[in-house]
């Protein structure tokens, strides 16, 4: 009842960090039909929540197929502690399922409208990566769909070389229609936060591989304006469940109907100026550091210890403005880190780059293909988009590849493919997979065209 | 309670029967496709401890559809509630349907709810309880160029629940008719409207909150009411210049 033709509508599409604008088609389907159906033709690439601080959801010429009516729960066994959700469905929706039934996802990142399908697609992690890994080491198999091979069961043991080409594919193998998710169960009804000093940034290191093992939530936050003696200094942020109920409410809903938790790349920031510059993030600074991390140790309600980045934390990215923001991340090995950090502090201050936000979190893990994941120590600064930014992103670039890191592919919209190819060894046998699995390459976006996928 | 919710499986319909499910009613899903109903069904029997039954069928003026149908509906035993948000329009539709695609129009939008309801009363009227809702368009506000069939179609559906709510009157049966206006679903998106769509979620939740305590005709979004008076009192002279 009813048409099954795919209406499109044409849109500007941004990157959540305000670095890529592409004019676009986006059809919404309901149907799987829809989603499947032959009549869509040309190139197409799937969407979640459209979050991802990169074009890997959208492109020129590209038709974006947006999943999230594909957000329903297919299966779920308490006993084997699988669930069985389509990709369209949200962390905060799986979450909200979960939580009362007394299990969670392990690893899923900070912002509750994320997509599962997006988080396999990213291979994201979590609050603790050194101790749970990546989001996909707890996917147990998925169904993917492309045109030229079908509908496909893909798993360990089921196509793993397509499996393990779909997680950290960056949606490039096709839809993902679902996945089934191994759960743990919930380990305490709200989470412990605790702040250990961190005098300065080459000590880092020392102090997440001490507290590593017995966190449920770890990373670190510094200060690196250039105000803040020493540069660097900040803290670590120790969340542990507590198992025992406290005066905080078990779980609130985390997917959230008020405006704050629907972040949209579309709407950040826009109508405003950016408030982020030389003169206010010293501010801003001072202000996380007084609120936010001076604090005694304090009780998270579960939603809250796990969804971070949602209510009014979004408003950070509304800050940067409509011209937006670079997140740069990489992974490096933990040996590097020390006389990587005295470079970061010389060019920070050589550019007077106004870094925001600066944080830190302990990887453990085997790198393949371009998924971001190995051993070491994972860093993060934010800061506004100006021409200073861009030359100051680019130098990180060659201090990555000096230090023999990574950087995070979903977190940079401008990420050269020079860099990319020289950054990970196993580019080339990404593109090649690719390229067997989809000759014509009809999944495609402006991140898979820009690094030559 | 129990629910029967057509075209179940997208859109409006799905909205209606997440609702319903949400307040604790037994479904029967009827739709289409059968994989779309079966994950909505998977849906709302894991997520609210609800039993979801599935009948995928195709309402088709070709097709035995009802033979299907009261099968399920006997199995299923008789609803408190029937919700019809089905219908399918077509942008061929001006005027030059031939007969077989006339007849598809009118058994999609017309034919399916009436033999339905038709199927379910006499046990409704016994029991003295239960609730009918029936979906209409302000497309049929009044006949233009467009929307030929579809609109006389719906104007049709209006008519027969107006024969309802008589017919139903010194029973405790209620009808409730939704002139429902442009929605934001997957077939109108890049559509222009004249008026903004609405969301199906908010508009199902409304509709099922006030289940209990409507009757009548309703128009949501609510302005639509203003909207359809003013078509419908334009003069002639006017009314033939305009196009949309």
């Amino acid at each position: 009842m009813g048409p099954s033709t795919l209406a499109a509508a044409q849109q500007e599409f941004v990157s959540f960090d305000g670095g890529c604008r592409l004019a676009g088609a986006l059809a919404r389907p309901e149907r799987y039909r829809a989603l499947t159906s032959a009549t869509v033709a040309g190139p197409r690439i799937s969407r979640g929540a459209g979050l991802s601080y990169c074009a890997a959801s959208f492109g020129a010429g590209v038709l974006s197929l947006d999943h999230r009516r594909f957000n329903r729960v297919l299966e779920y066994d308490a006993a084997t502690a699988l669930v069985t959700v389509e990709a369209g469905m949200s962390l905060g929706e799986l979450f909200d399922f979960l939580a009362p039934r007394g299990f969670l996802l392990r690893t899923q990142p900070g912002h509750p409208s994320i997509t599962v399908g997006g988080c396999i697609a990213a291979d994201a992690h979590g609050k603790n990566q050194y101790r749970d890994g990546n989001f996909s080491s707890q996917v147990e198999a998925l169904t993917l769909f492309h045109p030229r091979h079908g509908t496909m069961s893909l798993s360990r043991t089921a196509n793993p070389d397509w499996f393990a080409l779909t997680c950290g594919g960056y949606g490039l193998t096709g839809s993902i229609l679902s996945a089934t998710l191994r759960l743990v169960p919930v380990p305490g009804h709200s989470m412990r936060l605790e702040m250990i000093p961190v005098t300065d940034l080459p000590g880092l290191c020392r102090l997440l591989e001490r507290a590593a093992t017995a966190s449920d939530l770890l990373y670190s936050w510094h200060d690196l304006s250039l105000s803040a003696k020493p540069f660097g200094q900040g803290v670590i942020v120790q969340g542990v469940f507590i198992p025992e109920k406290t005066d905080v409410d078990r779980a609130g809903p985390a997917a959230q109907d008020s405006k704050h938790a629907r972040l949209r790349a579309e709407r950040r920031g826009s109508g405003y100026p950016s408030l982020m510059n030389a003169a206010t993030v010293p501010l801003f600074n001072f202000l996380l550091r007084r609120l936010r991390y001076a604090r005694p140790p304090q009780d998270a309600r579960l939603d809250q210890a796990l969804f971070p980045a949602s209510g009014m934390a979004t408003r950070y990215f509304d800050f940067f403005g409509r011209a937006g923001f670079h997140e740069y991340q990489f992974l490096l090995p933990m040996d590097a880190f020390e006389p990587f950090s005295h470079e970061l502090e010389r060019h920070v201050r050589r550019l007077s780059i106004p870094v925001c936000l600066a944080s830190a979190k302990l990887f453990r893990g085997q790198q393949h293909r371009l998924r971001f994941d190995g051993n070491g120590i994972c860093f993060a600064v934010d800061v506004p988009r100006t021409a200073a930014a861009a030359e100051f992103v680019e130098i990180m670039d060659a201090m990555v590849i000096e230090h023999r890191g990574i950087p995070n592919i979903i977190k940079d919209s401008r990420l050269p493919a020079a860099v990319a190819r020289r950054a990970f060894t196993e580019f080339d046998r990404f593109r090649d997979e690719l390229r067997s699995f989809d000759p014509e390459r009809l999944y495609r976006s402006e991140l898979s065209e820009r690094l030559g996928l | 309670m129990k629910a029967l919710v057509f075209g179940a499986s997208a859109g409006l319909g799905r909205c209606l029967a997440e609702e319903l499910a949400r307040r604790g009613y037994d479904l029967l899903l009827i739709a289409g496709d059968p994989s779309d109903l079966e994950a909505t069904a998977s849906d709302l029997r894991l997520r609210f401890g609800v039993i979801a039954r599935t009948c995928a069928c195709r309402v088709a003026a070709a097709e035995d559809w009802l033979k299907i149908v009261r099968p399920e509906l006997e199995a299923f035993g008789a609803p408190e509630v029937l919700m019809f948000p089905i219908g399918a329009a077509s942008e061929d539709d001006r005027g030059l349907l031939d007969l077989e695609q006339a007849r598809e129009m009118t058994e999609v939008n017309f034919l399916a709810v009436v033999a339905t309801v038709s199927a379910m009363l006499p046990e409704l009227l016994r029991r003295g309880t239960g609730t009918i809702v029936g979906f209409g368009s302000i497309a049929s506000a009044r006949g233009r160029s467009r929307n030929v069939v579809y609109a006389a179609a719906k104007r049709g559906l209006q008519s027969f629940f107006e024969s309802l709510r008589h017919l139903t009157a010194a029973s405790g049966v209620r009808t409730q008719f939704f002139q429902v206006g442009y929605l934001r679903t997957q077939q109108n998106l890049g559509r222009r409207f004249l008026l903004p769509a609405a969301d199906p979620q908010p508009l199902a939740r409304d509709i099922v909150a006030n289940l209990a305590t409507r009757e009548g005709v309703f128009f949501r979004p609510r302005y639509w009411r203003v909207v359809v008076l003013v078509l419908q009192l334009l003069p002639w002279f006017v009314f033939r210049r305009l196009s949309f």
